[in-house]
């Protein structure tokens, strides 16, 4: 049995042994984030070093929420937390490495989308987050930068240090969640009960910026963002929005007029439209769930989503070699529109 | 990272732990340091208010880390501190740290005055939870998603019991009460929470008279009979610690009135947690943990 006492010690030895952090990629508010090495087995991964000697009440709750809910969650749209290990006073989740993400590509201008694209990392952030939910997890901090997306074009929901479950009656949530132009109107309202609409409203917002390509309800401070809001997406009434009135927060705003989206989405189809509408409802109780987004219309409709190996990437070596490989697809891409034009066109062609 | 399977242990295991290779402890004296530990843990957590789930996954934690850990070289109420403390954050019911000190610092010693922060009591308390803690989720392999019977219960009364009634509910409250005490058994360390769950519906059944083939109908056959024999050996493991508690008092369980047992230690003002569930309105309308809404699947 000795050999049992002394196993997670050696076990947690071993697995910090194994690591090694090649240079530091970026830094959080809690953590510092390297790129590093499996020994075992030259695997590239991502290091999360939390600093535990700096918080006086012991071990953070972000790091615990991470580490728990990470374990709870396998997906393929999920990141992986593959070992976590103490060294020095320093806790560090080893998860698995993505070279970019989601916020990189949209600033990317030398990239151009295609809406087959947009489609498709919709349809992996949605499983991803329906996963999430299905498990009862809010992930309340949804944006493009915490969407990673690997080499082959996977994209992988990360951060779980805001996630926590959801789904208890009664139980009081903080509203200071969500990082700003992705927070839900009952977010802003100052809400303590809310449910897996404050990530699906978030998704929305991710869902006009791949549209827009600009953040698109980009407010300087929580007053100027329900500003923002409102003048986007019309100020919402009381039956529109049932409850509204009575949340902790509630202020009157401005009366602005409701402007239908494809003014604003001039080159979005109607399916696109009426996703993106559903998933910006103001009632939350009304607002689409990841489960029913998926099922939506528009990912069964044309264009398909682009292949995984066609997805844009952002790559740091060849940006010419890149845009070249790019500049094929999206050509094949348009020709492959043509075909479908085409082919609708021949079926509707009666003679 | 692995799952829960390294935590089920064999029953000669508990023969072999290391307080009792290493630690020079006996088998019943380690059995009686961990109910002494669980019932710090419970006394703490209800001084916090802390939700009963709270203090499962707490017991779980620390029935655990000594099975790697010895009693000689890491004291109950150490590891009980830290473990309330653990498990109050990763079952998102975080208190105040301070307030969690103060509650073990005063239930520890047993008295009604609260320690001043400024004490060196305080300090030596707040300094050994924040460096137990690192031990304690090595020890755990951070394995901080963990499972209780409760859940297995509620959802199988919610889903098979066909209509609510004061019995079923009667039913609920004293299979609850059953696992509530298990927890300062190890057996959680011998068998996974849905058969403790049934084992645990299992003994309240015959306690009240309950005939499951009746009220559960099929639903309870099926899950009974695969593993009949498991469920009975844990409900054995359930009463033993009834059979040897009357021993001690010279009473035999059969003779004991529903609310003198079990659970009596549980409560602050020492009306037993048996009675309350059963005889007050109030407990019956409110049970102690208000999760049903988001178990079932």
């Amino acid at each position: 049995m000795s050999l049992v006492r002394s196993h997670a010690e050696q076990q947690n030895a071993t697995v910090y042994k194994d690591y090694k952090k090649d240079r530091k990629v970026g830094e959080g508010a809690y953590a510092v984030v390297y790129l590093g090495t499996q020994l075992s087995t030259k695997r590239v991964v991502a290091i999360k070093k939390i600093k535990i000697g700096q918080f006086k009440d012991g071990l953070d709750m972000s790091a615990i929420r991470e580490v728990k809910t990470l374990q709870e969650l396998r997906h393929p749209n999920v990141i992986e937390l593959m070992e976590v290990y103490f060294h020095k006073t320093n806790l560090n989740l080893v998860l698995e490495y993505l070279e970019s993400d989601l916020e990189m590509i949209i600033k990317d201008r030398s990239i151009v989308f295609m809406p087959g694209d947009v489609k498709h990392w919709m349809l992996m952030t949605l499983r991803g987050l329906d996963h999430c939910h299905r498990n009862w997890i809010l992930h309340r901090d949804m944006k493009p930068n915490n969407l990673l997306l690997g080499r082959d074009g996977q994209l992988k929901i990360a951060d779980f240090g805001l996630a926590r479950d959801f789904g208890d009656r009664g139980r009081q949530l903080t509203a200071q969640v969500v990082t700003r132009w992705y927070r839900a109107p009952e977010l802003l309202f100052g809400a303590r009960e809310y449910g897996y609409g404050v990530d699906i409203w978030a998704v929305g917002c991710i869902f006009a910026e791949l549209l827009l390509r600009n953040p698109y309800l980009p407010g300087n401070s929580d007053m100027d963002q329900l500003d923002t809001m409102f003048r986007a997406l019309g100020t919402p009434t009381e039956s529109e929005w049932p409850g509204m009135s009575s949340l902790p927060n509630y202020m009157q705003i401005k009366h602005y007029p409701r402007t239908p989206l494809r003014l604003l989405f001039t080159a979005a189809g109607a399916e696109t439209l009426e996703l993106l509408e559903s998933m910006l409802i103001y009632d939350p109780n009304r607002r689409i769930s990841a489960r029913e987004a998926l099922l939506h219309p528009y990912f069964f409709g044309k264009p398909r989503p682009t292949p995984l190996e066609n997805l844009p990437k952002h790559v740091r070596e060849t940006p010419e070699a890149a845009k070249l490989k790019r500049k094929a697809h999206v050509l094949g891409a348009l020709d492959r529109m043509s075909d479908d034009t085409k082919r609708t066109a021949r079926v509707l062609d009666f003679k | 990272m692995s799952t829960s399977d390294q935590w089920i242990f064999k029953k000669e295991d508990l023969y072999r732990t290391p307080s009792q290779t290493m630690g020079g402890s006996t088998y019943s004296e380690e059995k009686e340091a961990r109910a002494k530990g669980v019932t710090f843990i419970v006394s703490v957590g209800m001084h916090l208010k802390l939700p009963q789930l709270t203090m499962a996954t707490a017991a779980l934690f620390f029935h655990r880390f000594y099975m790697r850990h010895s009693l000689k070289d890491y004291k109950f109420y150490d590891i009980g501190a830290t473990c309330i403390y653990l498990a109050s954050k990763t079952e998102e019911s975080t208190r105040k740290f301070k307030d969690v000190i103060v509650a073990c610092a005063q239930k520890a010693a047993k008295r009604d005055a609260p320690i001043e922060d400024s004490s060196k009591e305080f300090r030596v308390w707040k300094d050994t939870i924040i460096f137990t803690e690192e031990l304690l989720l090595e020890t755990l392999c951070f394995e901080l998603s963990v499972e209780h019977p409760y859940h297995f219960m509620l959802t199988l009364f919610n889903n098979h019991y066909v209509k609510e009634s004061n019995r079923s509910a009667h039913l609920r409250q004293v299979a609850w009460a059953f696992i509530n005490d298990s927890l300062r058994t190890t057996l959680c360390l011998l068998y996974p929470p849905r058969i403790i769950a049934l084992a645990a519906v299992h003994i309240a059944a015959k306690y009240l008279d309950e005939n499951l083939n009746e009220t559960l109908g099929d639903t309870w056959r099926e899950l009974y009979e695969p593993d009949n024999q498991e469920i009975q050996d844990a409900a054995n493991e359930i009463m033993d610690q009834y059979a040897q508690a009357s021993n001690r008092n010279g009473r035999s369980f059969d003779k004991i009135a529903p609310g003198s047992k079990p659970g009596s230690e549980y409560q602050e003002n020492n009306t037993p947690a048996y009675a309350g569930y059963l005889n007050s309105p109030a407990k019956l309308a409110t049970p102690v943990y208000s999760h049903d809404a988001s178990i079932v699947p």
